[in-house]
């Protein structure tokens, strides 16, 4: 789920499912432009900033505190439901903290509130996830 | 990233549930100036002249009300002054819809504050989390604010740059107009000033800006807060600018106004939609999830 930018030449990282995407899909036109910078720094703030606050917690409080930190947030973020539902993700934003804040994240472009039905039904992101 | 426009491609698809910004259309309207002949319509900006001083009892903030897209006037009488809580308020200049969102967003988490803590909000923290936003937006978020309330500590008054640096003052004054508005604070503010003077000083600077700023217009909104927790919201104090004289002076055409009555009905045939449909009650219809 992580989402990773590369600003670098438009190389191939995965294969190109040719059958779902269409022949000239692979996501080279849309990667070579520059995106905004709001997105850029979006992509890697969230990142950054955790790791930071492992780096910090390590210095303070040990390195096992932190692993302790990460392993929670891992195994968290992998509790969900199936891709295209609703996953309340309790435990990942009791653990992060986040459940007491509000981001624009919580205000706009819920994909729960979109007026449209998503393009692609939950059998087929399935089939995805699971390479079949 | 998303496929071609129009068709999602699964990958793009399967990264399209991120709620928060949505950058589709930014490639595509970087590529509309150079690729066609087209330009974008410019967001609608409060030219604006804010400003706030603090006097005796409490806060006094100050706001004209034009908003202008490009060279027009988008809105003759829109509203600067937010609330963010009951003892806080915030005047923004800049890009309209950022101002509103900021401060919306603010308001709510410090709601959120006050029903974990128990008190009620200061306004360094309000300043702090506005400024905290900002920075982490880099200034890509255009909202430049006057913020100012009154809190157990007293009354206190912030300016807050879209970048997110923020000042401390006894007076402040942003937007387009703040020169001219800030003409008027250094000649006329003197400490401990009762509140028919600070008004009056408040109002002298926003009408500085709105009659020397092309970006500020129309009327003059107040907003005292006082250290006893009153708040008093005078929309449209001063209106100087009021367009209903002029234009109910104006002699329009007389095939404008027709007098109910003056055309002739022939005949007159209703036809329901079908027949049993006269007591149509519409229910509510909850979307299916899928």
């Amino acid at each position: 789920m992580s989402f990773e930018l590369d600003l670098a030449l438009p190389l191939l990282k995965e294969p190109v499912d040719q059958m779902r995407e269409g022949l000239k899909a692979g996501g080279f036109r849309s990667e070579a432009v520059a995106p905004h910078p709001v997105q850029a720094f979006q992509a890697t703030r969230k990142e950054a900033e955790f790791q930071a606050r492992l780096d910090t917690i390590a210095r303070l409080y040990g390195i096992a505190a932190a692993m302790r930190l990460k392993t929670e947030r891992d195994i968290l973020s992998r509790v969900c439901r199936a891709p295209g539902l609703p996953s309340s993700m309790v435990g990942l934003e009791t653990v992060l903290g986040t459940d007491e804040t509000i981001e624009f994240e919580d205000v706009l472009n819920d994909p729960q509130e979109r007026p449209d039905m998503p393009l692609i039904p939950v059998h087929e992101r399935m089939e995805a996830r699971l390479g079949l | 990233m998303h496929g071609e426009s129009g068709k999602q491609s699964l990958r793009g698809a399967l990264k399209e549930d991120v709620p928060g910004f949505n950058f589709d259309n930014y490639a595509r309207n970087a590529s509309l100036p150079t690729e066609t002949t087209m330009h974008l319509p410019s967001a609608m900006k409060t030219g604006t002249t804010i400003a706030g001083v603090t006097f005796k009892d409490g806060v006094v903030l100050g706001a004209d009300t034009r908003a202008t897209g490009g060279t027009e006037v988008a809105d003759k009488n829109c509203e600067k002054i937010h609330y963010l809580a009951p003892n806080i308020y915030c005047c923004g200049a800049g890009t309209a819809a950022d101002t509103e969102k900021t401060t919306e967003m603010i308001s709510s988490q410090l709601d959120l504050l006050r029903l974990s803590t128990g008190s009620p909000s200061r306004v360094v923290t309000a300043c702090t989390m506005l400024k905290r936003m900002l920075f982490r937006y880099q200034g890509h978020v255009s909202a430049a604010l006057v913020l100012g309330g009154v809190d157990s500590s007293g009354a206190h008054l912030y300016q807050i740059y879209p970048h997110g640096s923020t000042d401390k003052n006894p007076y402040v004054t942003m937007g387009s107009g703040s020169l001219a508005a800030m003409s008027v604070f250094e000649t006329g503010f003197k400490e401990d000033m009762t509140e028919a003077e600070a008004i009056e000083l408040v109002k002298e600077a926003i009408l500085a800006g709105i009659y020397n700023d092309l970006g500020s217009g129309s009327n003059v909104d107040l907003t005292i807060i006082r250290r006893n927790g009153e708040v008093t919201v005078l929309r449209g104090y001063l209106t100087p600018n009021d367009v209903e004289p002029l234009r109910t002076s104006y002699k329009r055409p007389a095939a404008l106004s027709v007098p109910a009555g003056a055309t002739a009905v022939l005949s007159t045939h209703m036809d329901p939609a079908r027949p049993g449909l006269e007591g149509l009650v519409i229910e509510d219809a909850t979307a299916m999830t899928f």
